[in-house]
């Protein structure tokens, strides 16, 4: 199965299904499996998502060794014990542990994992057909979202700018002291790049009357409600009242259900230039990713210590969970659509 | 009689925290089907007058606004600028800065969608805006992936999908090459000229767009007003800011203004200025040029795969000024960055002052070449345009000063100013105070006059010649073909990425159809700048 591309939500879904094991999991095998995974997806759209790689891999370098240096130093637990550093030095001092290596190598890694998956699905996805999806009441915050993203490449470019012209006036950027010459001209420069988008925005008709609803204060009733069930269902839950903390969550759901049709009826004037379809390859990525996730967190809320990975305080090699790591696999499916070959760039 | 369009009705206004009114008393109206033209020094108020006819101002910039602004019916006090977009298009300076979503079709969708236009209607206006301003092929491209007049399209497209009545367009080509604004020129006529459109534009660059205008509204930074047509303006206007055909008219002291090429080749007067030149060419430069300073020797650099420049040579003496010159992307911006030691070479030889350079990096220059950006504010960070020049003279451990380095560049009154509250083209002066205070040996300008009015623009080539004058050498990469012929001694031509020629501003801008000055139009032969003709002639 080949597709000119893949649609910003099926993206979206693609990427938090993948980072979810990253957040709940240390074990080596997920971390791994999910780190294949994605260089997988990235190898197979390279040429429409990312330039270079060489970026990655000195990402990857500082994650490593950031994740060992600070895991090793500040935890000193575990039976493989590398050497000692006097107790006396603060914070440091203590045994350095093979297991806390290892835990900080696997943290790094998984971080890697995360900001991948995270670029991935950034340079995949395609903000305006995003915001063409959502309900119209939050359209707008999606739009300023979208703008504020549009930001980036211009502030990455003034940053080089800023920090070669002042190199060139015989500057030296030693330290943190040296950080205000850098970022006085970035920010002065943003907030008028940023006073010129707001314009932009005004004079094209942003937010203009023909789609602002009239039900704002309609709206209001349920934002509280589900305000209000939020805090409630927190209280309760922390004070271990399941039943209230349940039925707070019902109505937390009944009111975002009722602010999002209500946001559809008042903004019914609201119209979009395009109709953004799922294309067969979309649905197959999203039926397959959203039950790998769940194949793999069923077996981490069932299977136990078969599927944990605790280094402390003995250092062991961790198990292999079978029907774990195939559910992960689930989420190779972008990699198997091949991007049609006349789309390429 | 022509029915306004809109009205402005004795109308003040001034920015909030400043007592001083940008607009006093302004009285304006704009006809049905006109095309004028605003011009201006900066600061004399076009953008804020041009903003009042969108209710930008005083909706969104604040401020104390009296009288009336009437665009057809609607009083704009009473209309936000959001609803008022269906009857006024506006198009902003930097085409950068206003394109909000990635594709140029969803871009052009932008305002109907946001006012509710229903989905049919909608893409017959997309698919319109596409046809009229020839952007079809490139519906499905990122803005980011087009060129300045590319994109500068695709903002009026998205500012004329409403169907408005006036489209304003605030120096739009300010920001662009030759070439783009050349496009967006021809684009904005083509509106007027088939579809009766409203045009109002400001503008610093007439010599393409005064033959077009029906009439001219000329601000001064003192408040006066003056309203005309492009020939009675052209006639009182000071020649600085003219087209170099229409200055050298009124050097001549001829009656009627020629304000194109065309009408220049045509006038009657012109073949006794033929005969008058014929057999003769303009007085040699004089130049007092030094020892080398920069030699770059079959110099090339790429990205990735992707040849950037390559088989460069290059020379910069010491008091000599060497424009860099060529399309976008044609290079010119790498090999200034290879020449500061931003960007390594891959092949060829990087020799200042004497010594190889080749693999040093830009540290190592520690300011021997100074460099202003395109952006002067990336140098700015004190609050004192006083202490950045110190800073920088502290840095490059020498001594500074500072009152004589700023009256050099004519800003002998701003030691005390905030760089930020200087104008465009004050604020360069002061950046290139900032880096001269560092007592550099050479002087790196990327595009420095970009956006910058004629009157800021002749500041600064007279500010270039006294640095040139003092000794330092000068590397400028620009696009401006009438300041090189002006103030350059030699010219180097980059096209895809290598040199194509290279010789005094004579041997490479005259007999091109392009990169040539209005006066080598129309006069061929060495003829390159008003001044070379007018002393030729006495």
């Amino acid at each position: 199965m080949n597709a000119d591309r893949l649609d910003s939500r099926t993206w979206l879904v693609w990427g938090l299904c993948a980072m979810v094991p990253m957040l709940v999991s240390r074990h080596p095998l997920v971390v791994l499996e999910m780190l294949a995974i994605v260089i997988a997806v990235r190898l197979v759209w390279a040429g429409r998502l990312v330039q270079g790689w060489s970026w990655i891999a000195r990402m990857a370098g500082v994650f490593v060794v950031v994740g060992v240096l600070f895991n090793a130093l500040t935890v000193h637990a575990g039976n493989q014990v590398l050497f000692t550093i006097p107790e006396g030095i603060p914070l440091i001092g203590g045994r350095v542990t093979l297991n806390a290596v290892v835990y900080g190598l696997v943290s790094g890694v998984a971080m890697l994992t995360l900001v991948l998956t995270g670029t991935t699905v950034a340079a995949g996805m395609r903000w305006s057909e995003l915001v063409r999806t959502l309900p119209p009441r939050v359209a707008p915050i999606a739009v300023a979202g979208s703008v504020a993203w549009s930001f980036l490449p211009g502030a990455s470019r003034a940053f080089v700018d800023i920090r070669e012209s002042q190199i060139s006036r015989g500057h030296q950027i030693r330290g943190a002291r040296d950080v205000p010459r850098l970022v006085v001209p970035l920010i002065e420069g943003g907030l008028e790049r940023a006073l010129t988008m707001s314009e932009a925005l005004e004079a094209r008709g942003f937010g203009a009357s023909g789609t602002s609803g009239e039900s704002s204060s309609a709206a209001r009733w349920p934002a509280l409600a589900a305000i209000a069930g939020l805090v409630i269902g927190a209280y309760a839950l922390a004070m271990g009242r399941e039943l209230v903390a349940a039925l707070s969550a019902v109505v937390v759901v009944g009111a975002v259900v009722i602010l999002v049709r209500s946001g559809g009826q008042a903004t019914a004037r609201v119209e979009r230039y395009r109709e953004e379809r799922w294309s067969t390859a979309d649905r197959v990525v999203a039926a397959t990713a959203v039950p790998g996730l769940a194949g793999f967190l069923w077996r981490q809320a069932t299977a136990g210590d078969a599927v944990v990975f605790n280094p402390y305080p003995n250092l062991d090699i961790p198990s292999l969970d079978v029907f774990m790591v195939l559910s992960l696999a689930l989420l190779l499916v972008p990699a198997a659509i091949a991007p049609l070959p006349e789309a390429a760039p | 009689m022509s029915v306004p369009v809109a009205d402005l009705d004795h109308v003040r206004y001034s920015y909030p925290g400043d007592a001083r009114l940008t607009l006093d008393d302004v009285s304006w109206q704009i006809d049905d089907g006109a095309f004028v033209l605003v011009i201006g020094r900066s600061g004399s108020g076009k953008s804020t007058l041009l903003r009042c006819l969108n209710g930008l101002v005083p909706h969104f910039s604040g401020g104390r606004f009296g009288g009336m602004v009437r665009v057809g019916e609607i009083d704009t006090r009473a209309v936000a600028p959001r609803d008022l977009a269906r009857q006024v298009g506006f198009v902003f300076q930097d085409p950068e800065a206003q394109m909000l979503t990635d594709r140029v079709d969803d871009e052009i969708a932008f305002g109907l969608e946001q006012q509710g236009v229903p989905r049919s209607t909608m893409r017959k206006r997309v698919e319109e805006m596409l046809d009229l301003m020839g952007l079809a092929h490139l519906r499905d491209r990122s803005p980011s992936t087009l060129s300045g007049g590319e994109r500068q399209r695709v903002a009026i497209a998205s500012a004329m999908a409403t169907h408005p009545g006036i489209l304003v367009l605030d120096e739009p080509t300010s920001q662009l090459d030759p070439w783009g604004a050349e496009e967006v020129v021809a684009a904005v006529g083509r509106l007027n000229d088939d579809l009766g459109l409203t045009i109002v534009l400001a503008e610093h660059r007439l010599e393409r767009v005064l033959s077009h205008a029906d009439s001219v509204r000329l601000l001064d930074p003192s408040g006066d007003v003056i309203d005309g047509s492009a020939r009675e303006i052209a006639g009182i206007v000071n020649p600085v800011a003219l087209p170099p055909v229409s200055a050298l008219a009124r050097a001549l002291g001829w009656a009627e203004i020629p304000l194109s090429v065309k009408e220049m080749r045509t006038h009657a007067a012109m073949r006794e200025v033929r005969t008058a030149l014929r057999d003769r060419s303009p007085e040699p430069r004089r130049c007092n040029i030094g020892g080398p300073l920069l030699r770059l020797r079959g110099a090339a650099t790429s990205h990735g795969k992707h040849a950037i420049f390559r088989d460069v040579n290059l020379d910069v003496h010491e008091g000599e000024f060497v424009a860099l010159m060529g399309r976008n992307g044609s290079g010119k911006t790498t090999l200034l960055r290879s020449v500061l030691g931003f960007q390594k070479l891959t092949a060829g030889v990087l020799e200042f002052d004497g010594v190889d350079r080749t693999r040093m990096d830009a540290g190592s220059l520690r300011g021997a070449i100074a460099y202003v950006p395109q952006q002067p504010s990336s140098l700015f960070f004190h609050e004192r345009l006083a202490d950045e020049l110190l800073y920088t003279a502290r840095a490059r451990r020498v001594e500074v000063d500072v009152n004589e380095l700023l009256a050099r560049v004519d800003l002998g009154w701003a030691a005390e100013r905030h760089p930020s509250d200087l104008s465009v083209g004050e604020r360069q002066r002061a950046a290139i105070a900032t880096v001269l205070a560092g007592r550099p040996k050479m002087l790196v300008l990327d595009e420095p006059t970009r956006g910058m009015d004629p009157w800021h623009k002749r500041q600064l080539m007279s500010v270039l010649e006294r640095v040139r004058e003092s000794g330092v050498g000068v590397l400028m990469a620009t696009h401006d073909v009438e300041m090189v012929a002006g103030v350059a001694d030699r010219v180097v031509l980059l096209g895809d990425g290598s040199v194509v020629a290279e010789g005094t501003p004579e041997e490479v801008l005259s007999g091109s159809l392009s990169f040539t000055t209005q006066i080598n139009k129309v006069l061929g032969g060495s003829w390159l700048t008003v001044e070379q003709v007018v002393d030729a002639l006495g």
